[in-house]
């Protein structure tokens, strides 16, 4: 269990499309992954291909949250997670550790129903949102793919707190 | 009516839109439309001006005489058009492009598009990331018409392949109402 360093872009691990993860794997990378989010502060979750571990694993935990406490499914692991159902659209305000300087109002899912190694749960609104993009991470996706407008949808993030 | 496009570049400074549409107002001209920005402490601007028939791209120059010499432009043109020209493609697809900054990827976009014929209809950049390691940022919009969307979309990622960039092509999204 350690805290790890989290990839910037243009590292090419950003842009790759995870395997999936094996037991005591998993295990060991979704310990790093939630040792590291918990060093960050305000991080509401962090995928296995940020920390440079090429495996579906991804954390969640938007329970500190202004915007998630009050609606949330606790602390998540999620090992091989998919998500199911999704419905809804929502525009919401991203922004990504491995791209500091930029936000971006990203198209989201409002509901969506996640499967994984764990389980199964439904989830809604902030967290559902912080979800679509850790899952993104582990297709190679980054938030700047999602965006419709440069000029209308990123933004230079005023403040970098880490 | 006449129907003419005015563009106009110069350094920044208080007052260049207010001279120029001073010059204008002189000779009845009416500002259609208009984009403006500024770069680099530079400032742009691009006119679409209907006028009285009497007047002529020369009298509309010359309305802009005393404009272009206070403001110190540094280019003043004036071309006609004709009513209704502004109808430009839709665009139908929005092309991201992202990358480190380097010489070199408005080219390889760019020229890919070209020579499939495709034409863009908006482009704007944005430069992030600290000194170290800029990144670059592009958007495009571009009306394919009758381009394929498939054979594009393979084309430009091998271009990206090659320039070490992310391109994502996806269809402009209408808004529904």
């Amino acid at each position: 269990m350690s805290v790890r360093d989290v990839l910037l872009y243009p590292d090419r691990r950003l842009k790759e499309v995870a395997p999936p993860a094996q037991g005591p794997d998993a295990e060991r990378i979704a310990a790093d992954l939630l040792d590291t989010m918990d060093s960050l502060g305000h991080c509401v979750g962090l995928a296995a291909p940020q920390i440079g571990e090429a495996a579906r694993v991804a954390v969640v935990d938007v329970t500190e949250h202004p915007r998630g406490a009050d609606r949330n499914n606790g602390r998540l692991v999620l090992v091989n997670p998919v998500i199911v159902f999704a419905s809804g659209k929502d525009v919401g305000r991203e922004g990504c550790l491995s791209i500091p300087d930029l936000t971006a109002n990203v198209r989201r899912a409002k509901r969506i129903r996640v499967e994984h190694a764990g389980g199964g749960f439904e989830s809604r609104g902030f967290e559902a949102r912080c979800i679509q993009h850790e899952l993104d991470h582990l297709d190679g996706v980054l938030f700047l793919d999602r965006v419709a407008s440069l000029v209308d949808d990123v933004f230079r993030r005023r403040t970098y707190s880490p | 009516m006449g129907h003419f496009s005015v563009s106009a570049i110069g350094r920044d400074r208080p007052g260049i839109v207010a001279a120029i549409a001073a010059g204008l107002v002189g000779i009845g001209a009416n500002i259609e439309d208009s984009r403006m920005t500024i770069l680099g402490g530079h400032f742009a601007v691009m006119l679409l001006v209907s006028t009285p028939d009497e007047y002529d791209g020369a009298a509309v120059e010359a309305a802009l005489a005393d404009a272009r010499e206070v403001l110190e432009l540094e280019a003043l043109t004036v071309s006609e058009v004709g009513a209704g020209a502004d109808a430009r493609p839709a665009a139908d697809h929005v092309i991201t492009v992202y990358g480190s900054d380097h010489p070199g990827i408005v080219h390889a976009i760019t020229a890919e598009l070209a020579e499939a014929g495709i034409g863009i209809t908006d482009l704007q950049t944005r430069l992030a990331g600290d000194r170290s390691s800029p990144l670059y940022v592009m958007m495009l919009e571009v009306a394919l018409g009758d381009a394929d969307a498939a054979d594009l979309d393979e084309r430009l990622s091998r271009v990206a392949e090659a320039a070490v960039v992310e391109v994502e092509m996806r269809p402009l999204e209408a808004e529904a109402l």
